[in-house]
């Protein structure tokens, strides 16, 4: 009687035994998913060390949050499954920089290369549904370009052990960046021209100035214009050579210095401003203003109604990179009542030297 | 004593002997001379649930056979057995084998019926007193519907019945409930049925996401030579490249975004400037445009929400009407009429996670182009200008 009676017991401890078996294996297979889960890289290039934002949002708060586990696997991101370390991917100096959600975790020992383990003094009996946040530094991603995959498990113990309460996956890729390259040229735009237009050198359309018949009661007066830009870091300056007005061997008399237009004298001159005596001239103009850099007029051309005229005589200078500024040469001519007659003419050629 | 009949003793023997055998099959029952039953044929029982019966739901039996005997059908029993489909034999339910609370739908030459069931749920008949006279070999169907199959798993049977009146019917069902009854019907059929085991079938669909930047083939590293022939930039107008394609493919139920890392290009301590969050809109003439610029659009797959910084549209142009420019001399044309516009939030693109190019709302594999642009003015310092940058994508799941 007593035989029969402790083989029924053990009958019984055994089918208790195994149902209690198949229910923890029904529990991890079957336990709830992580919501909102993700990985945020802040860099995704292979074997980079880099930042992963482990996001994820806890389904029920019915069982204790003790640790928590994110396993990085190279073949899958199923829970359960055995895992392949992504090659090269290391989270052993892993750095928890910070967490939100359910917090109090920092990294256990018992973190290795490709499962990082956060654990806490207590397990928190009812967890927050929130979502949770922990953002991981130094970290060195995986050497190969391509998918991996990270899997969060939650536990009740405070060390990764026991069934999951829940799971859940997640797949992210390493990839390659794409590089740009372009070349900037040194750049020098000069043009010159009768008018220039809105700093365009394509609306020149005549070099020719004529400033008209002299006479000996009016001076005549007119301009020309040239534009300079560059790129250059000691930024340009502009020249000009030529010769005063002639004709045959009669010539106008160039002003030497900066001087005043007087009707009657023999007078061949020139500024870069804008001026009342004649009215004739602009003062520099650009793209914007006031002009940044500003132009530095020599100083023999710099003064309001007074010319002067000099071969190779510098005009103006930018010492910086410059957009495109548009310059106004004033051209004055007086004569007095010996000079011969003629037609008077002079070429004058501006020289821009860029300063790279 | 010699017996001498014997030439005689044949004839009666055989009178006799035709008389026994033709007795069992001509019976004077009423004054009315019955045929003996025939075996309906093309018999059959299409069972729409045949898994063994374990959540109490019911399945509809569309019962089908052709007539045997001509003649009207003024009832048709079908009676469900678990051991033979033979008449005569007795029948018992199969176990967890129910018609409490079935019905029928009419079918083929069954209108009109009425529903009843017998022997404790085993047993049903439908019977019409008006039913028209069919010849022999007619279609008969209708649908059993509410059953509950047998809550174990293997073969049963039915057991089909046909009687020219209601009465017969009833007459047969009222004779003996174990259905053994074998008198009183036109015509019968046995049908072998089972129920099944369902399958069981279990998968797991893994989070997915592929995603890569290239411009011939997915893998190959993108490097884009933005310029003229020898990548240098213009003063006119912008340079454009349309060739850099990214494809993502995820299975994240919430979607993924796509992060843009990374600055604008760069020469030593010279940048040219970016685009900026505002998309740059270009002058005119188009001259001293000095920015560094892209947009993004979708050209298959699921439809990416770009970012307003990348959408292009600033200007009423359309970023995916831009063609690459290849050599030769700029011109803002190669940016489409009216011309997309470009950005670029620097300030974004180099913070740690980048700046958001473009979401996909759903799960699904899209294929994005990614433009860039690039203008200088005269004077952006002359060098080799580089960057490199990053498409991250980030699903979530």
């Amino acid at each position: 009687m007593a035989r029969k009676y402790r083989l029924t017991t053990y009958l019984f401890c055994s089918v208790v035994i195994f149902i209690a078996c198949l229910a923890n294996f029904a529990a991890a297979d079957t336990n709830t998913q992580v919501q909102d889960r993700f990985d945020q890289m802040a860099d995704s290039s292979a074997s980079t060390t880099t930042t992963h934002d482990l996001g994820f949002t806890l389904s029920n708060n019915t069982s204790p949050l003790g640790s928590i586990e994110f396993q990085f696997c190279s073949n899958d991101p199923l829970a359960g499954e055995p895992c392949t370390a992504p090659t090269g991917f290391s989270m052993s100096g892993g750095i928890l920089s910070s967490q939100s959600g359910n917090i109090g975790f920092s990294i256990s020992p018992l973190t290795s290369a490709n499962d990082l383990i956060l654990t806490s003094n207590s397990a928190i009996t009812t967890p927050s549904l929130s979502p949770n946040l922990y953002v991981i530094s130094n970290v060195v991603n995986p050497a190969d370009v391509g998918t991996f995959y990270v899997r969060i498990y939650t536990y009740s113990s405070l060390d990764a052990s026991g069934t999951p309460t829940e799971t859940g996956g997640v797949a992210l890729s390493t990839t390659t960046g794409f590089t740009i390259s372009s070349v900037v040229p040194p750049f020098l735009e000069f043009c010159v021209g009768v008018v220039i237009y809105n700093s365009d050198c394509s609306t020149i359309d005549t070099y020719i100035v004529n400033m008209g018949d002299f006479t000996t009661n009016q001076t005549s007066a007119a301009t020309s214009q040239f534009l300079a830009a560059t790129n250059a870091t000691g930024g340009y300056s502009v020249s000009m050579t030529g010769t005063t007005l002639t004709s045959g061997n009669n010539v106008v008399a160039s002003l030497s210095t900066p001087s005043p237009s007087i009707i009657g004298q023999d007078q061949f001159g020139l500024n870069l401003r804008a001026d009342n005596i004649p009215n004739v001239g602009s003062d520099p103009a650009g793209q914007i203003y006031p002009l940044n850099p500003s132009p530095v007029i020599s100083s023999d051309y710099d003064n309001i109604n007074r010319y002067t005229f000099n071969d190779n005589a510098n005009l103006v200078s930018i010492p910086r990179p410059s957009l495109p500024v548009t310059y106004t040469t004033s051209y004055i001519t007086n004569i007095d009542q010996n000079q011969p007659v003629g037609v008077y003419t002079t070429t004058i050629t501006y020289i821009c030297l860029a300063n790279f | 004593m010699k017996m001498t009949f014997n030439r005689i003793t044949p004839a009666y023997v055989v009178i006799v002997l035709l008389t026994v055998l033709l007795a069992p099959t001509f019976l004077l029952t009423g004054g009315k001379v019955h045929a003996s039953p025939g075996q309906i044929q093309f018999r059959s029982i299409q069972m729409s649930d045949d898994t063994v019966n374990t959540s109490g739901s019911t399945a509809n039996y569309n019962v089908q056979f052709n007539t045997a005997t001509a003649g009207a059908i003024g009832a048709i029993v079908v009676d469900f057995c678990n051991t033979d489909p033979i008449p005569g034999d007795t029948c018992v339910a199969p176990v967890g084998f129910t018609l409490t609370g079935a019905s029928y739908i009419s079918g083929t030459n069954t209108s009109g019926y009425t529903v009843n069931t017998a022997n404790s749920g085993r047993t049903f008949e439908i019977s019409n007193a008006g039913a028209s006279s069919l010849p022999s070999a007619t279609t008969v169907s209708f649908a059993i519907t509410g059953v509950t199959n047998p809550t174990v798993v293997g073969t049963f049977y039915a057991r089909i019945f046909t009687f020219a009146l209601p009465g017969d019917a009833a007459t047969w069902i009222a004779a003996a409930a174990d259905g053994s009854t074998t008198t009183g019907y036109v015509d019968y059929g046995g049908i072998a049925l089972s129920t099944v085991q369902t399958i069981l079938v279990t998968s797991k669909i893994q989070e997915q996401i592929s995603f890569c930047v290239y411009i011939v083939t997915c893998g190959t590293q993108a490097a884009i030579n933005l310029g003229d022939s020898h990548d240098v930039l213009s003063i006119s107008a912008p340079f454009a490249d349309n060739t850099t394609t990214y494809y993502l493919s995820t299975n994240a139920s919430h979607g993924a975004v796509i992060n843009l890392k990374g600055n604008t290009l760069q020469s030593g301590t010279n940048s040219i400037p970016a685009a900026g969050t505002t998309p740059y809109l270009y002058g005119t003439p188009s001259t001293n445009i000095n920015f560094f610029g892209m947009c993004s659009y979708t050209t298959s797959g699921e439809v990416l929400t770009v970012a307003t910084d990348y959408v292009g549209n600033s200007n009423g142009g359309s970023c995916a009407s831009v063609v690459t420019d290849t050599g030769g001399t700029a011109v803002i044309t190669s940016l489409g009429t009216p011309y997309a516009t470009f950005g670029f939030n620097a300030t974004a693109t180099t913070s740690t996670y980048g700046d958001l190019l473009a979401t996909m709302p759903v799960a699904g594999a899209t294929i994005g182009q990614v433009v860039l642009a690039a203008g200088v003015n005269v004077t952006q310092p002359s060098g080799i200008y580089t960057t490199t940058l990053q498409l991250i994508a980030i699903g979530t799941y």
